[in-house]
């Protein structure tokens, strides 16, 4: 290595010296904080994940066990059976129209009158909260689930406090690691 | 990387993903210098430097798993992610309105020719930075990565995606031009460290 070469290594090297060498203090401070609250969320939804597990064994139980549907009530509601995993693309952001699906043909005495027909009404697709700590969704699944009404104060709706433990039908949008991002109501 | 270094952040990689928090602590601490640095040096920007080194760090609390140990170091992948951040940064820059006009290190070492003869070695490494900062974009991530954070060929050619033998050839090249630049800006034949 000749004197001129060495004396600019030299040069960089001290260069290299020069400045400040580390992030500041508060970069570490922002990192730990969403450390803290990706664990936060992991551990929510692990617990969601184990309810919507739980509600797919029931249903899977049920359609192995073929469980008879129960009579018709006097009101006639029509029970429509949760659909298997489907794989769909990332949710539409607002669906603001209440959707109607026909309902699949359910084993009655009857078969139901068009007045029995309840029409689905989903509300818009809320995102879970922290979902955007977890990479982007690039392949989603949505799955039919039942969860409790108090589940709706997740994501900012309000609850009647005297239906909180009733149940309502959700769909669930999972992401390709399984974990949930977001959540839309179905009456 | 020593291969104690590389156990030590797949170890850490390892409890951090499973949540443990002082795991993630050490692996952001033992790594956060370099990634700051490579930033700063490229970009020649603090504030750069600090939104890359946030932004990587970001990506691996997002996603660790992105990470495959067997395509190279830990501390690669993470200089390798700020490379990329730090030329969208650059990018971004370049499509603002220049409010003043751009330091230019060769036509501000031509102009000073007279006088740099005198200048404190302080200045001396200020016209140096600037040489740096004003190489391509190609020789100047050699410079960075092997001059001034000291990573080895291999871990270079990891970090840029290409083999050793480029990343010498690209080096010989960067510091024939920066030495260029110094003669050019001093009058001398070299950058002489202050007695």
């Amino acid at each position: 290595m000749s004197r001129n070469e060495q004396e600019l290594k030299d040069a960089l090297r001290a260069l290299a010296a020069t400045g400040p060498q580390e992030a500041p203090a508060d970069v570490e401070r922002v990192l730990l904080d969403a450390f803290r609250r990706k664990q936060r969320s992991r551990g929510r939804v692990a617990r969601i994940c184990g309810a919507l597990a739980g509600a797919a064994v029931a249903a899977g139980l049920a359609l192995m066990f073929r469980i008879p549907p129960q009579p018709p009530k006097p009101e006639a509601r029509v029970t429509l059976p949760s659909p298997p995993p489907v794989a769909a693309a990332a949710p539409e952001p607002i669906a603001l129209a209440p959707k109607k699906v026909a309902p699949r043909q359910v084993r009655t005495a009857r078969p139901p009158t068009p007045s029995a027909i309840v029409p689905e009404v989903a509300t818009n697709f809320y995102s879970l909260p922290d979902a955007d700590i977890f990479a982007p969704v690039e392949d989603a699944t949505v799955i039919r689930v039942q969860l409790p009404r108090s589940a709706m104060r997740m994501v900012g709706l309000p609850v009647n406090e005297e239906r909180a433990a009733e149940r309502i039908r959700a769909d669930v949008v999972l992401g390709q690691d399984g974990i949930a991002r977001a959540v839309r109501f179905v009456q | 990387m020593p291969e104690s270094a590389s156990d030590s952040s797949g170890d850490l990689l390892r409890r951090m993903r499973g949540g443990d928090e002082q795991a993630f602590v050490a692996l952001y601490r033992e790594h956060q210098g370099s990634v700051f640095r490579f930033a700063l040096h490229m970009s020649g920007s603090v504030d750069v430097a600090e939104e890359v080194t946030q932004e990587v760090f970001m990506a691996l609390i997002r996603d660790a798993k992105q990470y495959d140990p067997n395509r190279g170091s830990l501390a690669a992948y993470l200089v390798g992610m700020a490379r990329k951040m730090v030329f969208r940064a650059l990018e971004l820059k370049a499509d603002l309105p220049q409010t003043e006009p751009e330091d230019d290190a060769v036509d501000l070492i031509a102009d000073n020719q007279d006088i740099a003869a005198d200048l404190a070695w302080s200045e001396r490494l200020e016209i140096l930075r600037k040489a740096v900062l004003s190489l391509p974009p190609n020789y100047r991530e050699v410079i960075v990565l092997c001059d001034l954070d000291e990573m080895d060929y291999a871990e270079a050619a990891g970090v840029l995606g290409c083999a050793v033998g480029t990343i010498r050839s690209r080096l010989h090249r960067a510091r024939a031009l920066l030495a260029e630049k110094m003669r050019a800006g001093d009058g001398r034949e070299s950058t002489r460290c202050p007695a």
